[in-house]
């Protein structure tokens, strides 16, 4: 559905005097910088994949992601989508895909999300009875009932967020690209949005591309994760494989009946958080059950628990080994 | 072919009736906009009281009334402000959203200050006429004339939005569009005719300034309703409009098909 070969793109910034005089200069003769947003990257898609994106700010996400809607042009390197070259922009590329963006909106801010649903029945030209069709269907899965006559700007943030859904698949996409778009929503309104992207993609086996910060979202919603770090895509795969090779420790949680000296622990593995009565244990993967028995063999254990390192610490973890692969290169 | 044109009528109507809608919220801030376009009006009082002793270069007191009630009107049914939005909306990014529909963003816009015209209606027509019975300027109207003073006005339009949109895109290169916009705001009202009739300047300059644009923006409709051009000025007249309006429908399309190569969709 998606497939992506050599991709990359620089920017140009060009740095330029202040002022009237400075524009005008500016305009005949122009500095820049260039910067490399995404550097020689590709992957594929299949049809109703939901594949999250992660990377830290400024890795090439949204970059990507632009470029994958159309809004940006390559400087070098093939994009496809749904049999389409994103920036030409024909209608039926547009109606086929759709981009939501947490942190823009394309509501009218002063008049009722249905005004806004309106003109995009007309922009995409949608027959009536299957516009009544969707915007039932999605105010069903979103829960939208009352909110669609409801002045944009009255509305709160994740109702607002759950307009913007509807009004941005009312076209019926058939890819989605998500930019963080649960960012801002308290927790209940993230899971309400994860629950309909993946009921969305059940129902209509669309392709989804997302990003987020928060890992909840990609964990509950993506089976493949792509990790994007100054451009390069520096992993692409099963999160369960990101897990393991990444993360080659599991956690080991302990409750204990009587307390335990740090001097003891510390035998048994990497010792990360302790009180009196628990600790937190890093052990390698292979060792862990070998492990695990020892312990209940030797101590006065309560409770014991066998977890994986939290996603987040393992982003971080390798984001923080490439930047000091980078900084020894420097 | 049937079906494409229900599909745009059917656009058209929801465009127009939202935008309407969403211009109804904002009617106060129109009140402010119309009565900060007052400034012909300012004009025709200080020409009156410079001709009230006898005719400036040929223009008695009721010559320059007729002459800057009709400036008004052309200036309020030809107000564009789509520089602003335009480019802030390419320099922040939010050009996104609507460049993710299929339809270019120009009819949008198209759709707002026609709306913001339709708004202006039940206003500028009453003031004029309630400005031509007070000043006795009435006499001066060639009333035949009224549907090509219409049709010079729409003409006008044609000129002025779509060198403002192209001005407005220029923020796809530098984020200074709008100190440009000053500029042009300057010559235009000057050239124009928007401060003083251009007939009032020597002969040559009156022949370099009607090659301009300008001239077909205020002073052309303005001199047609006034009755001082002769057909085949008219003619002449109409002709540079559709020439200037090709010019930059033209030079839109360029600059819109360049600058989305440019476009970086900053944030977000």
């Amino acid at each position: 559905m998606i497939s992506v070969r050599h991709l990359t793109k620089h920017y140009q910034v060009h740095e330029k005097q202040e002022g009237f005089l400075g524009s005008l200069r500016a305009l005949f003769h122009r500095e820049y910088k260039a910067v490399k947003a995404v550097e020689d990257i590709a992957f594929e898609i299949a049809p109703g994949e939901i594949v999250g994106f992660l990377g830290p700010n400024g890795a090439g996400k949204t970059t990507t992601l632009k470029m994958l809607s159309g809004l940006l042009h390559p400087t070098s390197g093939d994009v496809t989508v749904a049999g389409f070259t994103p920036k030409r922009r024909q209608r039926e590329f547009l109606t086929t895909i759709t981009l939501v963006m947490g942190q823009k909106q394309q509501l009218i801010w002063d008049l009722p999300a249905a005004d806004s649903f309106l003109v995009n029945q007309a922009i995409y030209d949608i027959p009536d009875d299957v516009y009544r069709q969707r915007v039932g269907e999605l105010t069903e899965m979103l829960g939208l009932g009352g909110l669609l006559n409801k002045q944009v700007r009255k509305l709160s943030l994740g109702e607002r967020m759950k307009c913007e859904l509807a009004a941005a698949l009312l076209h019926g996409p058939k890819v989605l690209f998500l930019d963080e778009p649960t960012i801002g929503l308290d927790v209940n309104m993230q899971q309400a949005v994860r629950d309909f992207v993946a009921g969305y993609n059940e129902r209509h086996g669309a392709t989804v591309l997302l990003t987020s910060h928060y890992m909840a979202d990609v964990t509950a919603l993506c089976r493949r994760v792509m990790v994007i770090d100054s451009g390069d895509l520096i992993f692409d795969g099963d999160l369960s494989n990101l897990v393991e090779q990444t993360a080659p420790q599991k956690l080991l949680k302990l409750e204990f009946r009587v307390p335990q000296s740090e001097a003891v622990l510390r035998g048994y593995g990497e010792l990360r958080d302790r009180s009196e009565l628990r600790a937190e244990l890093r052990v390698a993967r292979d060792r862990v059950t070998e492990t695990a028995a020892r312990l209940l063999n030797d101590l006065p254990i309560a409770d014991i628990g066998i977890e994986e390192v939290p996603i987040e610490e393992i982003i971080g973890q390798v984001f923080r080994g490439r930047q000091a692969v980078r900084d020894a290169a420097k | 072919m049937k079906a494409t044109l229900i599909r745009r009528l059917r656009l058209a109507r929801v465009l127009f009736s939202v935008t309407l809608a969403a211009f109804i919220e904002y009617r106060a801030e129109v009140l402010i906009w119309m009565i900060a376009g007052t400034l012909p009006l300012i004009m025709m009082f200080i020409w009156m009281g410079l001709a009230a002793n006898g005719p400036v270069g040929g223009y008695a007191a009721v010559d320059f009334a007729a002459y800057f009630l009709l400036v008004f009107i052309v200036r309020q049914f030809t107000v564009c402000w789509v520089v602003q939005p335009l480019s802030r909306e390419i320099r922040l990014g939010e050009m996104s959203s609507r460049l993710m529909r299929p339809l270019d963003p120009y009819w949008m816009y198209v759709a707002d200050h026609l709306v913001a015209l339709l708004m202006r209606l039940p206003i500028v027509p009453p003031v004029v006429l309630i400005g031509l019975a007070l000043t006795g300027a009435f006499v001066k109207l060639s009333i035949a004339a009224l549907p090509l003073f219409l049709l010079a006005i729409v003409g006008a339009w044609l000129i002025r939005f779509n060198m403002h949109y192209t001005l407005g895109l220029v923020a796809f290169w530098t984020d200074q569009a709008t100190s440009f916009e000053g500029l042009l705001f300057t010559i235009y009202m000057v050239f124009g005719g928007a401060l003083f009739p251009i007939n009032l300047l020597p002969p040559a300059a009156q022949e370099i300034i009607a090659l301009t644009p300008f001239s077909y923006m205020i002073g052309f409709p303005v001199d047609i309703m006034l009755g001082k051009l002769s057909d085949a000025e008219v003619l002449r007249g109409f002709g540079m409009q559709a020439l200037w309006t090709l010019v930059f429908i033209g030079t839109r399309q360029l600059t819109w098909r360049h600058g989305l190569k440019r476009y970086s969709a900053v944030g977000a």
